[in-house]
């Protein structure tokens, strides 16, 4: 600004008048330095965080975890209960049985399985007919006389074991 | 560039600075650091040492304050204007730095650079704001009568009066410092 006022001189910027350009890239790093140290310490702290987070964690599982397990007796009652021996075996049906008794040779307990045959097929399967023939080869098995009769006995056994003992009786009489 | 576009620009580069972009950082510096020099070295009786000196205080307390700035309020050349006008003056007011001052300016000056630029630098700075601001706008910034009026919403005769006033300020202000350093 050219005047005469020697003001207008001394307020008047110079053009040619400036710093040195190593001074404003010198001033640019040391900026830049702390803007680098501003986002590690963003990092750092996003990673402080996390880490407290997970420690407040532990701690909270650490704190409500239980100090002492109690053991609680619980008593159990056991009823018994008689099992009929019929009971504990494989349950099988008249049908098989029949064939059992049939392929048995010892008396008595070929006598005894046609005998459950029977029952099976008086009570499961009311076969009467087939019921009558198991009673009846079990008679030919085992004397009437020696037979004790159950609950599990169909009337047609107590029946059939009756009048066998009545014939025995009979013809001792006869005799 | 429109106003509103720069107020989110720079609004865009603070986050990213404030987030630690570097790069976002460089670019702005890039964009306001030859306006800020100007400045600088205007307010500081184009002694260069003391512009220096000024210069790396004012952008290590710009980055440092960076969360003060807001872009809404002003742009960020204004903003930085604003801290170095602080810094000058703490500078001036402080004897120590003040007397380390006087010692760098015994040194020969370099071409322009003026041998009373202290005075300069101090009358500058005890003047009001308004004043300070109507001188720059026509001496650094070289703005006609009629710019400024614009700028300042006002009109040309209120500012010619204002600059008339800023000059008449400066020049007594001037003049009595150099009586108390003349021999």
């Amino acid at each position: 600004m050219n005047t005469d006022d020697p003001l207008d001189d001394l307020l008047s910027p110079k053009d040619d008048l400036r710093l040195d350009a190593g001074k404003a890239d010198a001033f640019l790093r040391a900026t830049a330095r702390v803007v680098d140290n501003r986002r590690r310490l963003r990092n750092l702290r996003t990673a402080g965080l996390w880490a407290l987070f997970f420690a407040a964690g532990m701690g909270a599982m650490y704190a409500v975890r239980p100090t002492k397990i109690e053991k609680e007796y619980v008593y159990v009652t056991v009823k018994e209960r008689a099992v009929a021996k019929a009971e504990t075996e494989a349950p099988r049906s008249a049908v098989e049985l029949e064939r059992l008794a049939e392929r048995t040779f010892e008396k008595a307990k070929a006598a005894e399985l046609f005998r459950l045959a029977g029952n099976r097929y008086y009570r499961q399967e009311q076969d009467m007919d087939s019921a009558l023939r198991c009673y009846r080869f079990m008679l030919s098995e085992t004397s009437a006389a020696t037979v004790r009769l159950t609950e599990q006995d169909s009337w047609l056994l107590a029946s059939l074991v009756e009048s066998r003992k009545k014939e025995i009786a009979h013809a001792n009489v006869e005799n | 560039m429109m106003e509103a576009d720069a107020v989110i620009r720079e609004a865009a580069l603070r986050h990213a600075v404030l987030a630690g972009d570097a790069d976002a950082w460089r670019a702005w510096y890039a964009a306001v650091h030859a306006p800020l020099e100007a400045y600088v070295l205007w307010r500081c009786g184009r002694c260069r040492h003391f512009a220096e000196d000024v210069l790396q205080e004012t952008w290590m307390v710009a980055i440092k304050r960076l969360r003060d700035f807001d872009p809404a309020a002003g742009r960020f050349a204004g903003w930085l204007r604003g801290v170095a006008a602080k810094t000058i003056a703490n500078h001036l007011r402080s004897r120590e730095r003040r007397a380390k001052l006087i010692e760098t300016l015994k040194q020969p000056p370099a071409n322009e650079e003026p041998a009373d630029g202290l005075q300069v630098a101090e009358t500058l700075a005890e003047l009001p704001d308004h004043y300070e601001a109507a001188l720059r706008a026509k001496y650094l910034d070289q703005r006609s009568v009629n710019e400024i009026a614009e700028e300042r919403n006002e009109s040309p005769k209120a500012v010619e009066s204002l600059l008339t006033r800023a000059r008449a300020a400066f020049r007594e202000a001037y003049e009595k410092r150099m009586e108390g350093v003349r021999p």
